[in-house]
């Protein structure tokens, strides 16, 4: 198979998929850790007012 | 139907589809990929035509994907429904990324097939024009500060760009193109080999489990943005000792 004329072809395509999947992967898992984040954040400050 | 609509139960209904729906993804993916590389060669393309397998499935999300950012847009301008926001807003670079895709290894399988990369040919133009659609999508989101002015503006320009979807669709029906004319999905039943078809309706279903699992991460983390959004104007508007400065110089930076 690997062999075969063209086959970089297939493998470029393949390669090129896959880092755009993770990419996207990547990007909405890095989002939800940011939003996350400043969501407990701004929550804590809210609490530790409320109580005082 | 309408309570999965709610925010919070949305939350609640992904934390626990999320881990379900990402295994049967990886697991599609993972038969899809041994058949697609077990499959015979093409007796025309030879091991080219193993392009296919993401190439098609990738074309098939590009217009399934806007087909959902219109209806959420139809969600945005009717019902005002800040779920439609989120889901419009999460599905534009997704779509976006599914297209780069479809061009490009198009491009990889056009360059052994053809002989060449690109020809500004009826069914290529209209997916870059889509594509091109994708990105206006996404600066508008980025470009307009009030979410639902931007969303309301984004569902607007949505359903202009809809009118691409029939011309991407028929396109190789409608004129000469150097692009192969539908062999799946056509009256009179796939012209391909089961032994081709069943391995690119596998990727097929994985890849749209994957942009449905995506898709709802990223709704989940509009979210979490609007209320992040929230919880900081309160902040600053009850004068948090914290928040409030903070924003405050980045305003004066800005």
């Amino acid at each position: 198979m690997m062999a075969a004329p063209h086959f970089g072809f297939v493998v470029a395509a393949y390669a090129f998929a896959l880092i755009v999947v993770l990419a996207m992967i990547g990007a909405i898992l890095w989002d939800y850790r940011a939003q996350s984040e400043a969501l407990r954040r701004l929550e804590a400050a809210r609490t530790g007012r409320d109580a005082t | 139907m309408w309570s999965f609509a709610n925010p919070t139960v949305f939350l609640a209904l992904t934390r626990r589809l999320l881990p379900g729906l990402a295994l049967a993804t990886a697991g599609l993916f993972a038969l899809g990929l041994y058949l697609a590389f077990t499959a015979p060669p093409d007796y025309q393309q030879g091991e080219t035509v193993r392009i296919m397998y993401i190439h098609v499935p990738a074309a098939w999300l590009s217009t399934f994907i806007y087909g959902v950012i219109t209806l959420a847009s139809l969600g945005t301008l009717v019902w005002r429904h800040p779920l439609a926001d989120a889901a419009q807003k999460a599905g534009a670079p997704l779509g976006a990324a599914f297209t780069l895709i479809c061009l490009v290894t198009g491009s990889l399988w056009g360059k052994p097939m053809w002989g060449t990369y690109w020809v500004w040919d009826a069914r290529l133009t209209s997916v870059l024009v889509l594509f091109i659609v994708y990105l206006g999508l996404i600066a508008l989101w980025r470009s307009i500060e009030d979410p639902g002015r931007a969303a309301r503006a984004a569902a607007i320009l949505t359903l202009v760009g809809c009118v691409d979807l029939p011309i991407v669709k028929f396109s190789v029906d409608w004129w000469n193109t150097l692009h192969q004319p539908a062999s799946v999905f056509r009256l009179g039943g796939p012209t391909i080999a089961p032994e081709l078809l069943w391995p690119l309706l596998v990727m097929a279903l994985a890849s749209t489990l994957l942009f449905l699992t995506l898709h709802l991460m990223a709704i989940r983390n509009e979210i979490l943005r609007r209320r992040v959004a929230r919880l900081t104007m309160l902040a600053a508007a009850e004068g948090d000792a914290l928040s409030a400065p903070r924003l405050a110089t980045r305003g004066l930076g800005a």
